[in-house]
């Protein structure tokens, strides 16, 4: 992870591997370059670049169905991309945790973020997703953690949304 | 155009003899209501929904279960529909993957409309120019043999795609799709006796 990144970042990441994180299926996005950056510094955690992010629902489904535990990182822009493969995850109650950098809302200078940002919290709502937002600092690993339990232990789909507040708006 | 001769039944009841305690993972549409009805096993993971997912459900397992060989059954119009797997399976080059597609050319559980592949698409093609090792295109029954063999050699991530009937000749059973929940716990149950015995 670069030094320049936030501490929250690392925290972030450490509260996924205590909870037994080892795979990590990515669209990326520049707000979560230090979570990719750490996993692909880490032996015991696979990463797997996918074309779209549906692509990715499914192999952490496959993932799931093995009793590994991964999880789908991407930005809020790929949410829409998923639509019909979270109904694998509904139809089959499989345990999903998604990370989901948002664009198109605090602070959001780009009109084009917004439609897709505006609709990312309610459309995963509509899948059947606990949203968990994480807006402050201190309240990541924690949101981390409960969101793990909720998903590994609870059998629940979740979304952690790092807003724009947390991990700043983009400037273009 | 279509000169195909490979009987759709025949062929996943073929690929699938001793298939032994390889996970198989079955997209939406035909084939997956097939392989059910001509080669039902306890580690056959049948998707009913989510058309696209097939290949990228097969590529999460092989990731995760590397001591095992992980085949996805899935049609043409399924694959094409996340074809951009085939990329992230090159690049994820998991060896112990094959994908191998039921191709008759048609969307078939829609009515049979003419796909892509009718067209000439060429979905081996489209698997080695992303960097698969060895992907073919078969169009006889006699090379099931030789497909089998690929599929438990570990050497892949290998793709076949079987050029079959442009028909929806769903097998003895009919359709058979059965609850998501259900599905998931008998193909867990059958993976842990796999698992136990080995």
């Amino acid at each position: 992870m670069a030094d320049s990144a936030p501490a929250f970042y690392a925290d972030l990441y450490a509260h996924l591997r205590k909870a037994n994180m080892e795979m990590l299926a990515y669209v990326p996005d520049e707000a979560l370059g230090p979570i990719l950056d750490s996993a692909e510094a880490d032996n015991a955690v696979r990463t797997v670049v996918m074309t779209t992010e549906e692509e990715g629902v499914a192999v952490c489904c496959g993932a799931a169905l093995v009793n590994k535990r991964a999880v789908m990182m991407m930005q809020s822009s790929g949410v829409g991309n998923c639509v019909n493969a979270f109904t694998l995850i509904q139809n089959c109650r499989i345990p999903f945790l998604a990370l989901i950098a948002m664009r198109g809302e605090f602070g959001e200078t780009n009109a084009w973020q917004v439609p897709m940002g505006k609709n990312t919290a309610a459309t995963l709502e509509l899948a059947g997703f606990h949203v968990l937002w994480a807006k402050r600092p201190e309240e990541v690993a924690t949101i981390v953690d409960a969101a793990a339990d909720m998903v590994w232990k609870g059998n629940q789909a979740v979304a952690i949304l790092l807003s724009q507040q947390l991990v700043g708006a983009k400037q273009l | 155009m279509s000169n195909n001769v490979i009987d759709r039944l025949d062929f996943i009841r073929d690929l699938l003899k001793d298939a032994g305690d390889m996970i198989v993972v079955t997209g939406i549409g035909t084939p997956g209501s097939n392989t059910r009805n001509v080669a039902d096993r306890g580690l056959n993971f049948y998707i009913s929904g989510a058309m696209g997912a097939a290949s990228g459900v097969g590529l999460g397992i092989a990731l995760a279960r590397p001591d095992r060989n992980v085949t996805v059954i899935t049609g043409d119009a399924e694959l094409m529909m996340n074809v951009g797997t085939l990329a992230s399976i090159a690049v994820a080059r998991p060896r112990n993957l094959s994908v191998v597609v039921i191709d008759n050319e048609r969307f078939g559980a829609t009515g049979s409309q003419i796909s892509h592949t009718a067209h000439g698409v060429d979905i081996a093609g489209i698997a080695r120019a992303s960097g698969f090792p060895l992907a073919e295109t078969v169009r006889e029954q006699g090379a099931v043999e030789a497909v089998r063999k690929h599929i438990h050699a570990g050497e892949g991530p290998y793709l076949c795609v079987a050029k079959v009937g442009a028909n929806r000749r769903l097998g003895p059973g009919g359709a058979r799709i059965r609850d998501g929940v259900m599905t998931k716990f008998d193909f867990m149950r059958a993976l842990e006796a796999s698992d136990a015995k080995a």
